[in-house]
């Protein structure tokens, strides 16, 4: 009883410290202009993305959300 | 019985990790020096004055806003009383300096390419700004920019600067 209670107590530990990791990637609120750049997009193709984002935009009405835009203070 | 456990766990870590985010950011202490790109500016040689230390960067939208507002504040509050720095945080100082020709500042830039000023002072949005004492503690930690906010910032500047009046 007592070892799985320490099991779970170390996996809860572990998951949350898992989950804290990812909360800071290192990109600094002033380095976000090199995040924002086309080429720092997760994208292998930018002519088939920019097409597919004319599709999405004209059919759809939606757009963005490929890449990283703005400031971090929520006011750009 | 465990559920319980498991929740006070959860809550207990909780808040350790936002005391921890918190913690640093909290400080009453003078700021003694500010180091810019590796050089330590001596910031105690600016006692008994209000500084609005201002970080931007050429890319920022907002940024262009508060630079005729900080232009404003240096025409409207003599030097004695006020000093606005700017610190730029460009990697590259060309892009910096294009946006100074199309937005003249007539307050001193500083120039931090690595950050290092950035990261003392903990800089949490683009741009970001300092209000700070004549005693040299930082008053307010001011992220973003916008016209309806600066009104208020202004107020506080003024409220420093009667305060500073008065006991002179």
């Amino acid at each position: 009883m007592f070892m799985k209670r320490s099991l779970m107590g170390i996996g809860l530990v572990g998951v949350t410290m898992f989950m804290s990791a990812c909360a800071d990637l290192g990109v600094k609120p002033w380095e976000r202009d090199t995040l924002s750049r086309p080429e720092m997009a997760l994208i292998d193709s930018p002519i088939e993305a920019a097409f597919d984002d004319h599709i999405y935009f004209s059919k759809e009405a939606s757009s963005g959300g490929r890449s990283f835009g703005g400031g971090g203070c929520g006011c750009n | 019985m465990v559920i319980v456990k498991i929740s006070v766990m959860w809550s207990c870590l909780f808040v350790f990790s936002s005391w921890a985010m918190a913690s640093d950011t909290a400080s009453h202490a003078p700021l003694e020096t500010l180091n810019v790109n590796g050089e330590q500016v001596d910031m105690s040689a600016y006692r008994g004055r209000i500084v609005y230390l201002d970080f931007w960067a050429s890319w920022c939208g907002p940024c262009r806003e508060s630079f005729p507002w900080m232009n404003k504040l240096v025409r409207e509050y003599p030097t004695n009383q006020l000093a606005v720095i700017a610190i730029n945080l460009d990697e590259d100082l060309e892009s910096a300096n294009a946006f100074l020709q199309r937005f003249p500042a007539d307050f001193d830039v500083l120039f931090d390419p690595s950050g290092t000023s950035a990261t003392q002072l903990d800089v949490e949005g683009m741009p970001m700004s300092f209000l700070i004492g004549a005693d040299g503690v930082i008053h307010e930690r001011i992220v973003g920019f916008s016209e309806k906010r600066a009104q208020k910032h202004e107020q506080d500047i003024k409220q420093l600067i009667n305060a500073l009046d008065r006991d002179q």
